[in-house]
């Protein structure tokens, strides 16, 4: 019964994806009428049919499949952290991955100065100033670049400062440690280098407008790597959930594989973060949407959250662009006010279930 | 191999073992036989707990414990998992997890990797659910569950493994008196199939159900001996400043407060 509902779910979860694929390519600034005809008669008028399909191809496809890969990577990741720290409030950023990856993009702005500017001025204008978007290539190496490190070294720290990960609690509270201490910092970095604020805030929101081809595949490719690994590792997540004495009298080597968990979210989160900013909640509401309809095994809960994910975040960035068209909602706004509206809805929930279990 | 070590399930050597800066357990060594029961008793904060975790090598300690005559530091993880089951007090959590998906949890050890159950696996979940009258709940998730239920479901996620030696902290907690019965026929059958059971109980009167008895106070191993054994009952009352007094009711025997030590 639970297979076929996986099975059921696993399907609907692609269908939905490739529904707003297609819908994802018709929104935007240029309305889909203006794209349809040029494509259809390419002889027309060439110059019309090279910038509908540079459009189309170069710029919604990659963003719109990139706004999948990046939600995917989140939604895994949020159902690892869960899993891994034993709370259902846990998400993606809670190593400090966040706050790294914030003081990488915030070093690289300053130390490029006011051309990365153009990142700030681009989201205004709803992503499509093609000139603009091709010409900041260096900027955005520099920008992705320097979100990854800061995301990887921000968890390393992470681990020293916890001595490993034998201890989830002290893991927990290095992660917050090290989120405040290196917010703090970026802060600096900010007050330091003021030509940056504006670049930072649309990087903080969190956008897929510069998600290309290139970013796309290379999210992809991780997102593979980390949905076979933690598939592998669901079982250790299962006993874990019934607590890490059981867990290790099951025969099951915590250390590494708690290790090879980390590593699975440090990577998912910093391979996100990098391409598309601080987007929030995804990661965290992804595995309670799927917890509320099934419960299963961590093996599934992980694959399907990261389905999840990958749709919401779709649905998020398809709204962004379409909301307020021609101009756009930078997508880390809409995934802040769905996703915190719904954390209130599970606190609710939660507050009165609690209640009725004490009565 | 002598007769003497084959009948021994469990010897522990020099046992000590700390929590934070504290020492909870002092220079500790006993054998516990094979295929009995034995319970572990004491007042609060005696050990008994720290004991059984040591005898199930999930805590770091100092001194040896030899599993079935093997050392167990030396076992695979695996190789002592499919020995020796445990089963944990207040195991917390795993509510989103379906009924029979925990109770598989206890076949993990007799997997290969990445294998899914086979059908062993499944005819042995199916005989621990049924042992512990939890089958018509397999398909409902852990947290959906009383607190009664859910401890009877974790006794059959231990009961799954299928080992020799089954080590169960506080078994009884939230089990209503007829399945406080049932827990008891339960070991006394493992039991008689040759296996070898070890609990902690706070329960006096159902601790004195077994066949052996370890008295422990302060870290320390009070007493050893046989459950029926008057020697026992004087230590069992000795360890708990003579605040209770045991008693032969039928065939069993139960320990009752006395309000007035004197």
């Amino acid at each position: 019964m639970n297979l076929r509902r996986t099975s059921f779910l696993v399907g609907a979860m692609l269908l939905a994806g490739l529904a707003l694929t297609v819908l994802g390519v018709c929104v935007g600034s240029t309305g889909f009428e203006n794209l349809v005809g040029p494509l259809l008669n390419p002889q027309q008028d060439p110059a019309q049919f090279a910038m509908a399909r540079q459009i189309v191809w170069e710029i919604r496809l990659p963003r719109t499949l990139g706004a999948w890969a990046a939600g995917a990577l989140l939604g895994l990741a949020g159902a690892v952290a869960q899993g891994l720290f034993r709370n259902p409030l846990a998400d993606p950023y809670l190593l400090g991955s966040a706050s790294g990856a914030a003081l990488g993009v915030a070093l690289a702005l300053a130390a490029m100065g006011g051309g990365a500017g153009m990142l700030g001025d681009n989201m205004m204008n709803g992503g499509e100033a093609v000139n603009l978007f091709s010409g900041s290539i260096l900027v955005r190496l520099g920008l992705t670049g320097g979100a990854f490190v800061g995301a990887v070294l921000a968890v390393l720290l992470t681990l020293i400062l916890s001595r490993g990960v034998q201890q989830t609690l002290r893991l927990l509270l290095a992660g917050v440690v090290v989120g405040v201490v290196l917010g703090a910092m970026t802060e600096i970095v900010l007050l330091l280098s003021r030509d940056t604020l504006q670049a930072m805030r649309a990087f903080v929101l969190g956008s897929t407008t510069f998600v290309d081809w290139t970013a796309c595949l290379l999210m992809a490719g991780v997102w593979m790597v980390c949905v076979v690994v933690a598939w592998l590792l669901g079982r250790v997540l299962d006993g874990l959930s019934l607590g890490d004495a059981t867990a290790r009298s099951l025969g099951l080597p915590l250390g590494p594989m708690r290790s090879a968990l980390v590593a699975v979210l440090a990577l998912a989160t910093g391979t996100a973060v990098a391409h598309t900013g601080l987007i929030a909640f995804v990661g965290l509401a992804a595995p309670h949407l799927v917890r509320s309809v099934i419960k299963t095994t961590h093996g599934r809960l992980m694959l399907l959250s990261s389905l999840v994910g990958g749709v919401l975040l779709m649905v998020a960035d398809t709204l962004a662009r379409w909301l307020i068209a021609p101009q756009e909602l930078p997508v880390g706004v809409l995934t802040a006010v769905l996703g915190g509206g719904y954390l209130l809805l599970l606190m609710n929930r939660n507050t009165r279930s609690a209640r009725g279990a004490r009565l | 191999m002598t007769a003497a070590t084959n009948s021994i399930a469990i010897r522990a050597d020099s046992i000590r073992a700390r929590l934070g800066n504290a020492e909870i357990l002092h220079d500790i060594s006993l054998s516990l036989p094979k295929g009995r029961w034995t319970s572990i008793v004491g007042p609060n904060g005696a050990g008994k707990s720290t004991l059984l975790k040591v005898l199930a090598n999930l805590l770091p300690h100092t001194g040896t414990v030899d599993l079935l005559g093997r050392p167990l530091q030396q076992m695979p993880g695996r190789d002592r998992a499919r020995q020796l089951a445990w089963l944990g007090q207040n195991e917390s959590a795993g509510d989103d997890l379906m009924v029979q998906d925990v109770v598989m949890l206890g076949r993990l050890p007799h997997q290969p990797w990445l294998a899914p159950p086979s059908e062993a696996d499944h005819a042995a979940v199916a005989r621990a659910l049924q042992a512990t009258q939890a089958w018509e709940w397999r398909g409902r998730a852990l947290g959906q569950l009383s607190g009664g239920e859910r401890q009877r479901v974790l006794l059959a996620r231990a009961l799954a493994v299928e080992a020799d030696v089954l080590l169960m902290d506080e078994p009884l907690a939230n089990l209503d008196p007829p399945h406080q019965a049932d827990w008891l026929a339960l070991v006394q059958a493992l039991v008689a199939e040759g296996k070898t059971v070890v609990s902690v109980l706070h329960e006096i009167s159902m601790a004195l159900h077994a066949d052996e008895m370890v008295i422990m106070r302060q870290g320390r191993v009070m007493h050893q001996g046989a459950c029926d054994a008057v020697t026992t009952h004087r230590a069992l009352e000795v360890v708990f400043d003579k605040r209770i007094a045991i008693h032969g009711l039928g065939d069993q025997w139960v320990a009752l407060p006395k309000a007035n030590p004197h």
